[in-house]
């Protein structure tokens, strides 16, 4: 599936139909591109795995109107992956007659599999607690047995002000997720 | 006597240049240097000398930058050579910074090194640069990669090959350089500031382009602080990974050189007139490969072998011309004599995505593949009573830079700013925010744009004809 194709899908998978945050879409990409083995120019950043290639396809998906982008500005910088800037993107008419097309496509099911996959995870809508997953999964080199010593190493490192509860919560989703 | 704030910046400044000359002392000097346009001076190691004596690397003279934008900008003449070098000396002076600051961060070892990647990052360019690119991954037999077929990185993969296996440049490196130098312009997996140098999304490559183009092309919008911002150059590290990143200090002189990207690309990099002139030669050069020139098929069908290699690393944009003027009587040689005498093809439709109102079509645009492409360029060329083969349909992405390309990427989402206590800021500052540099490109109209080129002789007189024939060309483009 094309690219912007996915994002049209994972974007029709939210609840109301839209995703808040430009992080989320990235994060919830990178998963995906993960479970299904597609590459997505993916690459190492400070906030976790980014891909220009994405940001890029989500800017022209608003650009040709398929999807409509809302902007809230934060005067205070949230806590570790803090957006100063948060977009929400939701889908237009045009985006709604996009979505008919691409469930007829061969692979929409897989992708949609996928996709539910994901979203039925309890982290799948914390774009900091996904971000946290998507930076161990990529630095432990995708191994799926994280510790907590790792998580706990890495917050150290990255300033991540991060709870027992929270790094629990990590462990799970890359221990389910991928299994 | 007291030195005021204006002093003191000044000082600064001499200071980051007495830092570029006292810790050269890495490199054999023997008052090798050339004198370059942009930066001056530039001194230049045993090694480097060698490597630039190579007929491989003196092959990049005959390469221009910005390939036949001098159609548009006279001036704009200049080489992949002399961009190579002026690459070098940015990235040898952002070392010295580096280890002036903190002098365990970098090895003498890790500088030669650094420099010789920046020397070599575009020794696999070819004639007439991005269109070679171009040409490479469509000609190409597929590169495979950990198992999977990536057709689209063989540009990537002749440059390695070259480094790897060109006897000169091999002669001059070492086996730990050799894999230095391919790590640094190849691997993306492991984030590592020696890297980012070299080829990030605020590289040494960036820096020495805006500049150099802006120069010749003979316009001011490239311009920037350079001096400030090598100054803010720090280096963040954790235990996994290290990044180039950049003191909050220095933002004003980033958001300066973000907005010279932006307008460079706007008034150079996609000018329209460059636009038409790459896709004439793209055109030529298929057109000259399906009339049986098997010079120009061994030129682009990459295969992976040493042979291949051999033969490329002879070309540049003078031979490409040569033999497609003498090229035997036919289309090619049409189009070739019309770019050498600035003929051009005249853009006769054009239809930003944006503005189309059935969401199918659009995505048809949006998606559109070769026989899409062929099949409107035929109903576009009937119209207009020409051959099929002289219509062109090319599809532009015209958006905020910033957030651009993965080839042509600087994007403040991934450029790493630091306070004076190595914490990480993420925001532009307000002004930038007012000149929306920092906003997405979706504010900004025509992100995704086709266009159609065509010989029309006098288009200009044809100035009431000329609405209807857009008309056609909009109608045809739509239709399914």
């Amino acid at each position: 599936m094309r690219v912007h194709d996915l994002i049209l899908l994972v974007i029709s998978k939210e609840e109301g139909r839209s995703l808040r945050g430009r992080t989320l879409l990235q994060k919830k990409l990178y998963f995906l591109s993960k479970l299904k083995r597609g590459d997505f120019g993916f690459r190492p950043h400070y906030y976790g795995p980014y891909s220009s290639w994405v940001a890029e396809n989500l800017d022209t998906l608003v650009g040709i109107g398929f999807l409509k982008e809302m902007t809230e500005t934060f005067p205070a910088r949230e806590k570790i992956f803090g957006e100063v800037r948060r977009h929400t993107y939701s889908l237009t008419d045009h985006g709604e007659t996009i979505i008919h097309e691409i469930e007829k496509e061969k692979s929409y099911e897989e992708w949609k599999e996928a996709i539910e996959r994901l979203n039925a995870q309890p982290l799948a809508g914390d774009f900091n607690k996904l971000s946290i997953a998507a930076k161990i999964h990529y630095i432990t080199s995708e191994k799926e047995n994280v510790t907590p010593e790792q998580i706990r190493d890495a917050a150290k490192q990255y300033n991540w002000d991060i709870t027992d509860s929270d790094i629990g919560e990590v462990i799970k989703f890359l221990g389910e997720f991928f299994v | 006597m007291r030195a005021s704030k204006g002093n003191k910046n000044h000082l600064r400044t001499r200071l980051t240049r007495n830092e570029s000359e006292s810790k050269s002392n890495w490199m054999a000097i023997e008052s090798h240097e050339i004198r370059d346009t942009v930066h001056g001076l530039v001194k230049l190691s045993k090694k480097e000398i060698a490597i630039i004596n190579t007929g491989t690397f003196q092959r990049l003279r005959r390469i221009r930058q910005l390939a036949m934008a001098f159609l548009v900008y006279p001036g704009a003449l200049h080489t992949r050579f002399d961009h190579s070098i002026g690459v070098m000396h940015i990235a040898g002076r952002i070392c010295d910074r580096l280890r002036h600051l903190e002098p365990k961060s970098i090895t003498d070892e890790d500088v030669e090194r650094i420099r010789l990647a920046a020397l070599l990052h575009d020794i696999g360019h070819g004639p007439f640069s991005h269109v070679s690119e171009y040409l490479l991954d469509r000609y190409g037999r597929s590169v495979t990669r950990n198992g999977k077929s990536v057709r689209d990185k063989i540009h990537e993969k002749v440059t390695v090959d070259i480094i790897e296996n060109d006897p000169e440049i091999e002669k001059n490196l070492s086996d730990g350089e050799r894999t230095f130098v391919v790590k640094m312009i190849q691997g993306k997996e492991t984030r590592d500031f020696r890297r980012d140098i070299v080829s990030s999304d605020l590289d040494a490559d960036k820096m020495d382009y805006l500049l150099r183009d802006s120069y010749f092309a003979g316009v001011q919008y490239g311009k920037y602080d350079l001096e400030k911002i090598i100054e803010s150059f720090r280096v963040w590290k954790s235990k996994n990974e290290s990044y180039l990143a950049m003191s909050d200090e220095g933002i004003y002189a980033l958001e300066q050189l973000l907005l010279a990207k932006r307008h460079m690309t706007q008034q150079v990099y996609r000018h329209r007139i460059r636009s038409i002139s790459d896709a004439m030669i793209v055109r030529g050069i298929q057109l000259a490969i399906r009339e049986g020139n098997e010079e120009l098929k061994k030129l682009y069908q990459y295969d992976e072998t040493p042979e291949f290699i051999k033969n490329y690393t002879e070309y540049h944009d003078e031979r490409l011309i040569d033999i497609l003027k003498k090229c035997k009587e036919g289309k090619a040689r049409n189009i070739f004599e019309r770019l050498y005498e600035r003929k051009l093809f005249k853009m006769i439709g054009e239809l930003p995505l944006k503005d189309v109102d059935d969401a199918i079509a659009k995505k048809r645009l949006l998606q559109m593949n070769d026989d899409q492409k062929l099949q409107w360029e035929t109903e576009i060329a009937d119209h207009l009573k020409i051959n099929s083969d002289y219509v062109i349909v090319e599809k532009l992405q015209i958006q905020n830079p910033n957030y651009g390309s993965r080839d042509y990427n600087l994007n403040p989402e991934s450029i790493m700013i630091i306070d004076g206590k190595q914490k990480v800021l993420k925001s532009f500052s307000t002004y930038a925010d007012k000149l929306i540099l920092a906003r997405p490109p979706s504010d900004e109209s025509d992100l995704e744009i086709v266009q159609v080129y065509a010989p029309i002789k006098s288009w200009d007189a044809l100035s009431k004809e000329q609405s209807k024939i857009r008309d056609e060309v909009r109608k045809i483009l739509l239709q399914s």
